[in-house]
């Protein structure tokens, strides 16, 4: 059915490919929007997927590669919005305010540790991450929807994890240098 | 390792309490009425494996992230040529039409009606000027449909949009001998069917368009990258089919068309007469348009006579050569050396980009290198025998390459036949939002010819 419907797209049926959007666009605007961490931007960026996978489906050679592809090109979006992002300063991502969260219960407070921490990471190491464990790819399939070699997925998020977790302790020393003030 | 497995669980209840949360309101609406506007490519036309938009690529460190390189490679790839199926093709029937009031309509008349030969130089002729294209890269307008045809001065100044206000993508420029007229092909992405990419006849003060094959019409009509055969009666250009692309020619004065049918293959690009009209010479990448160097060469330049025989590989296959071009007095070829690999620069992985022109004797003996600096392509002989090119400054080589560049600005240059007197004649942008780039690559420039 599926691929029914990619080759129907890829054959110039519009309401195909809208079917297959309608069918993957929450999935593309979850992931936008984790590799990004801004609303507008994962707007932006699915709305770019989808125009040029339209725009280019007829050179998808394996209809069943279809999904795979589409996320290969969401990624060059993703990417592309996160670059564009950086050359508008205006734009950079705000950290929220380290005092409204510090008496909050622990469930919500390790959340929002981990958010203020990935947001401070680079793009392509929010995008790995998002990869292995969103999406739960293997380093072949997150190589693949990267464009990168194998052996880089392992590298890129031995980093990644190692910046998320040096953030997350930088984090924890200035909530304890607050609690020292607060308490002085 | 427990911190480790602690820190992913984490990250694991994160994610599942972020990413359920699905798309906005009206999103879908909103992508699917920019894709009612947009035109699917011809599938050898996305040949474009990692490639992304051009805004992507660019960045001025040298250690880069891969992923922006991949986008970086193909978008360089693209404006050299790799990307003749790209961007080249945008042109469209009725493309220069659908601003009327200020881009004169595309004749379909029959077409090559008139001959190209010189009219007589009883009156004194207008200086040169260069033909070029140049990219502006607007919000809301997608990639590679905003290649349009300018003219400047020899001298550099006076540039100005042939067309303005016209919306087809235009590429492949070339002059004929004599200077009077100027082929270039165009497509229409936006359009709401696929009318094919044509080639159009105007002059260097933008005479209405003159259609060349009016009987060639789309699904199997992608013509581009023309040029004249030095006695002005014919063309030479590359025609696209389904998934094939073969080397054309044209009688002007009769329009017969006759492919080559030994030069067809999925990607060649930029045929050039000899100067004594009996060879075209072209290059042709592999089948995958792939330019990652590390597993081998990836680009050749040909020769075939002009009926279409003697096809050979010309360039050696050590060096990849792209887009060759014939020295006015035969004497040598010009080509575009594009040289990516992937290398391992402080623990990333960088693509390793090269590209320079070299000259070489048409046996391919000889072979001198002229540029160092940037990314220097495109390379086409002005006719009194020196060489124009383009180059970018905004992207570098990785640090401690052999010619780590010292480019001083990104433009259309032009130098000696021997590399020397290089100079900046026409300054590009960066193509980004607005600033104009000047499209480097075989959709090049070309320097009108005077009598």
């Amino acid at each position: 059915m599926r691929r029914d419907l990619v080759e129907r797209a890829r054959g110039g049926d519009r309401e195909a490919f809208a079917t297959l959007a309608a069918d993957c666009i929450g999935r593309l605007f979850n992931i936008a929007q984790l590799m990004l961490r801004d609303h507008d931007l994962a707007d932006d960026a699915v709305q770019e997927t989808l125009v040029l996978a339209w725009r280019d489906l007829k050179g998808l050679r394996d209809p069943d590669g279809f999904d795979a592809w589409l996320r290969r090109v969401l990624i060059r979006c993703v990417y592309r919005e996160a670059n564009r992002e950086r050359r508008q300063s205006w734009r950079t991502v705000e950290v929220p305010d380290i005092a409204c969260y510090s008496d909050t219960a622990q469930g919500v407070e390790d959340r929002d540790t981990i958010e203020r921490g990935f947001r401070r990471l680079r793009p392509e190491h929010r995008a790995v991450l998002v990869l292995r464990h969103y999406l739960g790819f293997s380093d072949e399939e997150a190589a693949d929807a990267l464009s990168v070699p194998a052996g880089t997925i392992k590298s890129r998020l031995n980093r990644a994890t190692s910046a998320l977790r040096a953030e997350l302790e930088a984090d924890a020393r200035r909530v304890d240098r607050l609690a020292v003030e607060s308490v002085r | 390792m427990t911190a480790d497995r602690d820190l992913d669980r984490q990250l694991g209840a994160w994610f599942d309490a972020r990413a359920t949360q699905g798309a906005p309101a009206g999103l879908l609406e909103r992508s699917l009425e920019r894709v009612d506007t947009t035109l699917q490519r011809p599938g050898w036309l996305v040949r474009d494996r990692g490639r992304s938009p051009r805004t992507m690529g660019r960045p001025t460190a040298a250690r880069i992230p891969l992923g922006r390189l991949v986008a970086i490679v193909a978008a360089i790839a693209v404006a050299t040529g790799a990307g003749f199926f790209l961007r080249l093709s945008p042109a469209t029937v009725g493309g220069p039409s659908s601003s009327p009031s200020t881009s004169p309509t595309p004749s379909t008349s029959v077409a090559p009606s008139s001959s190209p030969s010189p009219s007589p130089a009883a009156t004194p002729r207008p200086p040169a000027v260069i033909a070029y294209i140049k990219d502006v890269y607007r919000t809301g307008v997608p990639m590679d449909e905003t290649s349009r045809l300018w003219i400047v001065g020899a001298d550099g100044i006076g540039g100005h949009e042939l067309f303005p206000g016209g919306t087809g993508g235009q590429s492949g420029v070339a002059w004929s001998p004599d200077g009077t007229q100027l082929v270039y092909s165009e497509r229409d992405l936006r359009t709401a069917t696929d009318t094919g990419t044509h080639l159009y006849l105007t002059d260097a003060s933008g005479s209405t368009p003159q259609l060349v094959d009016p009987g060639c019409v789309a699904p199997s009509c992608y013509d581009s990258e023309a040029a004249f055969s030095p006695d002005g009666r014919q063309l030479v250009f590359l025609r696209a089919g389904a998934s094939t692309i073969v080397i054309a020619t044209m009688d002007l004065a009769t329009g017969r068309v006759v492919e080559l049918g030994s030069t067809a293959a999925v990607a060649d690009e930029r045929p050039r007469w000899s100067p004594d009209g009996r060879q075209i010479v072209f290059s042709r990448l592999d089948k995958d348009g792939d330019l990652i160097n590390n597993s081998g060469n990836r680009s050749a330049v040909f020769i075939v006579d002009a009926d279409g025989r003697n096809l050979r590989q010309l360039s050696s296959a050590t060096l990849p050569a792209r887009l060759p071009d014939w020295s006015p007095d035969g004497s040598r070829i010009v080509f575009t050396s594009y040289v990516t690999k992937i290398v391992r620069v402080a623990g990333d992985n960088v693509f390793d980009i090269t590209q320079d022109v070299y000259t070489v004797r048409p046996d391919w003996t000889d072979l001198r290198r002229l540029t160092t600096e940037g990314f220097s392509n495109g390379a086409t002989w002005t006719p009194d025998g020196r060489i124009m090119f383009t180059r970018e400054c905004t992207v570098q080589r990785p640090t401690g390459g052999p010619s780590s560049p010292d480019c001083s600005a990104s433009g259309l240059w032009t130098m000696d036949a021997d590399g020397t007197n290089a100079r900046l004649l026409v300054p590009g942008g960066n193509g980004l939002d607005g600033f104009p780039l000047i499209t480097p690559g075989m959709i090049h420039a070309a320097w009108q010819p005077t009598p």
